[in-house]
């Protein structure tokens, strides 16, 4: 059944990470962090570059096997079936145009979308047949914003989803993480510059190197 | 199976598309064969006799070659992430880059063998012996080159090493394959080598797609 991209369902669900170690390689990043993640919570997450932002994420993801402590999903939802991640490299698949690539994503996702009406949300009907490595960062991020929506995933995790965004791009993103919020979703951002989301107020966790 | 769908049909499309890598196949198998009728003095006799043991190898070469082909485009630009935090499992991504691999890898080879058979003086029954037996190694032969595929996809210049880590698979599908199409020459489909074959390649499946899938899973956690 087709959706239109304003009415998403999904279950809400809340995560908690739980005395949680991360290391790549032998280098730690970060130790002992334990915080909970209820349904409509915004979580900045900031620190120096390098200092284990996308590693966060990553673990969230379920793609980071964290090296001590656990990330406690709730029974039913798991990370590869609750997550969504914005990150660097997107994904899109080079060679196949913008409308391709959201059919491959909503293929993958057994979710049918109006796609007229989403490439419309997301500013890029006029790219809707333009193949994905000849858009700018810019229009790139949009298009992961279509594929974040098609997804309908309860836990977004976005990696600098404000940067290479126009002012209307970073209305646009603020807007869709409020809405998702609203609906009773998590958001969890690694940024430099922390973007106001209308109508909610977000959580801040700031990663320092270990002295 | 929808996704695996998606993965396959994208797959195909993307070569079409992109071109190339596909035909490249076939070309260096038709370089491969002139140069070992060079290199065998152009003798008709010889290369007749020699002629199922030099298409396998340019078989062989050929698809083990294009191993980057399989997953390293997508691992670069983050697609086998993605795929993966769809929901997909990693199983079903190697089966459906397996079966394109077939598609995409081998079925081209194996439409260009009866025209090079015939240049290099193959009966036609020796023909569809080589044919029948190619057939039956495929499904191995792609299943340890998709192998190859997973566990490199990070690496980039590891071709030798990718050599070194199939080879040792594909050395009883040669025998194997060889035997069996001499074989079934002589005593049709009751030949036992033809069930061998069969039953080699079924096994490498079994071996090789699990494997892929591990390899695959162990690439996407970041180093």
């Amino acid at each position: 059944m087709t959706f239109l991209p304003d009415k998403i369902d999904m279950e809400p669900i809340g995560v908690s990470l739980q005395s949680v170690s991360l290391r790549r390689g032998e280098r730690v990043l970060l130790e002992n962090l334990s915080l909970t993640l209820e349904p409509g919570n915004l979580l900045y997450v900031l620190g120096e570059n390098g200092i284990g932002k996308t590693s966060l994420l990553l673990a969230l993801a379920g793609l980071l096997k964290p090296h001590q402590g656990q990330i406690v999903f709730p029974e039913g939802a798991s990370p590869h079936l609750s997550t969504s991640l914005i990150i660097q490299p997107d994904g899109a698949s080079r060679g196949l145009s913008v409308a391709e690539n959201l059919d491959f994503a909503s293929k993958l996702y057994t979710s049918r979308p109006d796609f007229d009406l989403l490439l419309k949300k997301v500013g890029l009907t006029d790219l809707a047949h333009n193949r994905t490595e000849t858009l700018s960062l810019g229009q790139r991020k949009r298009l992961s914003l279509a594929k974040l929506l098609i997804a309908r995933r309860s836990l977004w995790l976005l990696d600098e989803p404000f940067s290479a965004l126009d002012t209307s791009g970073r209305t646009l993103f603020s807007q869709e993480i409020a809405a998702h919020l609203g609906r009773g979703g998590i958001a969890v951002i690694a940024t430099h510059q922390p973007t106001d989301v209308p109508n909610h107020s977000a959580k801040t966790l700031r990663l320092r190197a270990a002295k | 199976m929808r996704a695996f769908n998606a993965i396959l049909m994208r797959d195909i499309r993307l070569a079409f598309r992109t071109g190339g890598s596909w035909v490249l196949g076939s070309v260096f198998m038709a370089i491969f064969i002139s140069l070992c009728a060079i290199a065998l003095g152009g003798q008709m006799a010889e290369l007749r006799r020699l002629a199922a043991p030099l298409l396998w190898l340019a078989i062989v070469f050929s698809m083990l070659l294009s191993f980057t082909t399989i997953f390293q485009s997508d691992y670069r630009q983050g697609t086998l992430t993605q795929i993966a935090l769809s929901g997909t499992s990693t199983l079903t991504l190697a089966l459906a880059k397996w079966a394109a691999f077939l598609c995409l890898g081998f079925l081209p080879l194996f439409f260009v063998t009866p025209i090079i058979g015939t240049f290099l003086g193959l009966s036609g029954q020796s023909l569809l012996a080589t044919l029948l037996a190619l057939a039956l190694a495929a499904p191995a032969l792609a299943a340890y080159v998709t192998l190859a595929g997973a566990i490199f996809c990070s690496r980039t210049g590891a071709g030798f090493l990718a050599v070194l880590l199939v080879t040792p698979f594909l050395v009883p599908l040669l025998i194997f394959g060889l035997e069996a199409g001499t074989a079934f020459q002589t005593e049709g489909w009751a030949a036992v080598e033809i069930r061998l074959l069969a039953g080699l390649s079924l096994l490498s499946i079994a071996i090789g797609l699990p494997a892929s899938a591990a390899a695959l899973r162990v690439n996407l956690e970041p180093s």
